[in-house]
């Protein structure tokens, strides 16, 4: 009796499905072809229905033509778990993302510069990435910001030029200039990390998208812009092979370091939403204000012998160099 | 009619709720059979009641009794079968989703192994001794089997706490909060995982039964970690099916028990949340919560569960798995459907 139900009501949806897909796919063939606005409009709304059409089909089929219960032979699963088993193998393998965040003056380019000649020494290909300020598609937007005095260039005590941005005096602006933001953020890591990861290297990250939660954090003075569900889709961006670090350092230190820093104010506050968010996801924090070549063993010590990428053997010229 | 067959069935399924002994004469007995199985109670707890009935419905209730009886005892063998297998080799598991109180009928034992070398030693095993495994046709995880030998009670085994394709929680921590069950000598979770376990289970098949409600409310002790239970469910997006839950258990507790074992302040914490105040309107406007089961209107367990669920989800796991949680919620809609056709 319940296999005739099966049958029945697999039948039904897959004749539903059908028939709904035949008015679908020509929406949306028609809507790319013409390329006029309605058609594209009719063609993106015809989209998610084509969707739920061909899952109501998968099940359809499934519910028509396959048993209700597959029988399956214990060697079947061996294969499975072995295949699953290699393919993490192979992921383990794979190139992978090394992100260091922090405030100014943290001492993060620098360690990108030694972990990037080790990779180097080992002839692994890498592509070092600073995405900070990655504007592509929000320029429009920051020049009517500029006209509108949102956004403002100022000078530091060391006559230093620096901008600043003011978008926390209106909630439409700093909405739209965070919705814009992320835009031009999931662009550049497409571009710049994705494909990278892709083509078989490895990325390391000077800066990226925690830092711009950060700033634009900051920008906005929205300290739950983490808890958000914008700040939830710009940590998404990281990728799921990505060794985040944190390098934390003194204000003063920071300062001493670096001359274009604004203000010591500047430092303070992006250093708590740091500590904030290394706190929420779990991002382990070492002591910038170590020496760069003690701070680079702890990074090897704690993460990156951790990695396989780390046991490819030297190159002759570099063995005592790395 | 209904609540006065939910009344039998508690008075004679709940020792300790307050309501007399029911006078079984009246009641059409087709109807009382369909609902104590409905709710997964043994018609075995009505024989001691029916001095007044006599003749044909004597007769019909005695053979599902009986029935249920069978059922009763192949499960239990299947399950000292299972704990033997766990036991001799050693298999590093746990027994979830075993309900706490003994006259519930349960139709399968669910075995979480804590990885998929440990599913596939115990498979073989059962393999040898004659069982034949399967998998669901729509959408089951490629390792979540069913183990199958003639009509006896089906063997399942889960790759990770999931319902459909649905996670609700890591087999680690679960792991790490086990605790081994004094009567069979197998680990099972401690009792909040327990409670988390049915609750998100039920809440999954749109249905509540008083086998369910019953093991809740013996789960519960002094020393539960409510707080435990409500970051778990923050954590892995399925606060509306703990919510629902804890406010059945109180309602039925309060209507039957004339007492209330959750304090209020703990189920409030769980009304910030939009998606509680959803399911919280709708207790309110229902003319009468606690009917057994509870059956969960799709808007609820499928619409904005799905949308609350994926909204949590989203960011921590990846887009194909993030889909299958969306699709597992409609899933169990076809599953109704099927169940009602």
């Amino acid at each position: 009796m319940k296999i005739k139900r099966d049958k029945s009501i697999g039948l039904v949806l897959c004749g539903v499905s059908f028939l709904s897909l035949a008015f679908e796919i020509p929406a949306i063939v028609h809507g790319i072809l013409r390329l006029s606005p309605t058609a594209l409009v009719m063609s993106a709304m015809a989209v998610p229905l084509t969707f739920i059409s061909l899952v109501a089909l998968t099940i359809g089929y499934k519910l028509l033509l396959r048993p209700a219960e597959i029988p399956v032979t214990y060697e079947e699963l061996r294969k499975r778990v072995v295949a699953e088993t290699s393919r993490k193998e192979k992921i383990s393998l794979s190139p992978i993302v090394i992100y260091l965040c922090g405030i100014d003056g943290s001492g993060k380019t620098t360690q990108v510069d030694i972990i990037s000649n080790c990779l180097a020494n080992r002839n692994i290909p890498h592509t070092i990435v600073w995405l900070r300020w990655v504007a592509l598609v929000s320029y429009p937007f920051l020049a009517l910001c500029r006209l509108l005095g949102y956004t403002a260039w100022k000078v530091n005590k060391n006559s230093v030029r620096y901008p600043e941005h003011y978008f926390y005096r209106n909630k439409a602006v700093s909405r739209i200039w965070v919705l814009i933001f992320t835009v031009d953020m999931l662009l550049h890591a497409i571009v710049r990390v994705r494909i990278p990861l892709m083509m078989k290297r490895t990325v390391l990250c000077d800066r990226f998208v925690l830092d711009s939660l950060v700033d634009l954090a900051c920008e906005t003075k929205n300290k739950d812009l983490f808890e958000s569900r914008i700040g939830r889709l710009l940590i998404s961006i990281l990728p799921r092979r990505c060794l985040v670090i944190m390098l934390d350092v003194s204000e003063q230190e920071a300062i001493r370091r670096k001359r274009d820093i604004p203000s010591i104010e500047y430092l303070e506050g992006r250093r708590e939403l740091y500590f904030n968010l290394a706190s929420n996801l779990g991002v382990p924090i070492l002591d910038g204000n170590k020496p760069s070549q003690d701070l680079h063993k702890s990074i090897v010590s704690g993460f990156l012998s951790h990695l396989p990428l780390w046991y490819v053997p030297l190159t002759d010229q570099s063995r005592e160099g790395c | 009619m209904n609540e006065d067959l939910d009344e039998l069935l508690v008075a004679c399924s709940d020792d300790m709720c307050h309501l007399q002994e029911p006078i079984i004469a009246s009641y059409n007995m087709q109807s009382v059979i369909r609902k104590f199985a409905d709710n997964k109670i043994s018609l075995e707890r009505l024989l001691p009641s029916m001095g007044a009935l006599h003749g044909d419905q004597v007769s019909l209730v005695r053979g599902q009794a009986v029935r249920d009886a069978l059922v009763h005892k192949k499960w239990t063998q299947m399950f000292d079968l299972v704990c033997d297998v766990v036991r001799s080799a050693k298999i590093q598991c746990l027994l979830i989703k075993t309900l706490e109180y003994p006259w519930a009928v349960l139709s399968d034992i669910d075995v979480l192994p804590l990885n998929q070398f440990e599913e596939l030693r115990a498979l073989r095993i059962l393999e040898e001794r004659g069982f034949a495994l399967f998998q669901c046709r729509l959408l089951c995880h490629p390792l979540k089997i069913m183990a199958l030998r003639d009509d006896e009670p089906a063997v399942d085994f889960y790759p990770s706490p999931m319902w459909i394709r649905k996670k609700v929680c890591d087999t680690e921590l679960i792991f790490c909060r086990r605790k081994m069950s004094a009567v069979y000598k197998v680990f099972v979770p401690s009792s909040e995982d327990s409670l988390y376990l049915v609750g998100s289970h039920a809440y999954n098949h749109l249905k509540f039964t008083l086998a369910e409600i019953l093991h809740g409310l013996s789960v519960i002790s002094k020393s539960f970690d409510w707080e435990y239970v409500f970051n778990l469910a923050r954590n892995y997006g399925t606060l509306d099916s703990i919510y629902l839950y804890l406010r059945l258990l109180n309602a039925y507790s309060e209507k039957f028990r004339l007492c209330s074992p959750i304090d209020e302040d703990i189920v409030r914490a769980y009304e910030v949340f939009r998606v509680c105040k959803r399911i919280q309107s709708w207790i309110d406007k229902s003319h009468q919560f606690v009917r057994l089961p509870l059956r969960i209107p799709g808007t609820i367990g499928c619409l904005y569960s799905s949308l609350y669920h994926c909204r949590t989800m989203s960011g921590r796991v990846s887009i194909p798995d993030l889909l299958r949680d969306f699709l597992s919620h409609y899933l169990m809609l076809t599953d109704r459907l099927l169940e009602t056709t």
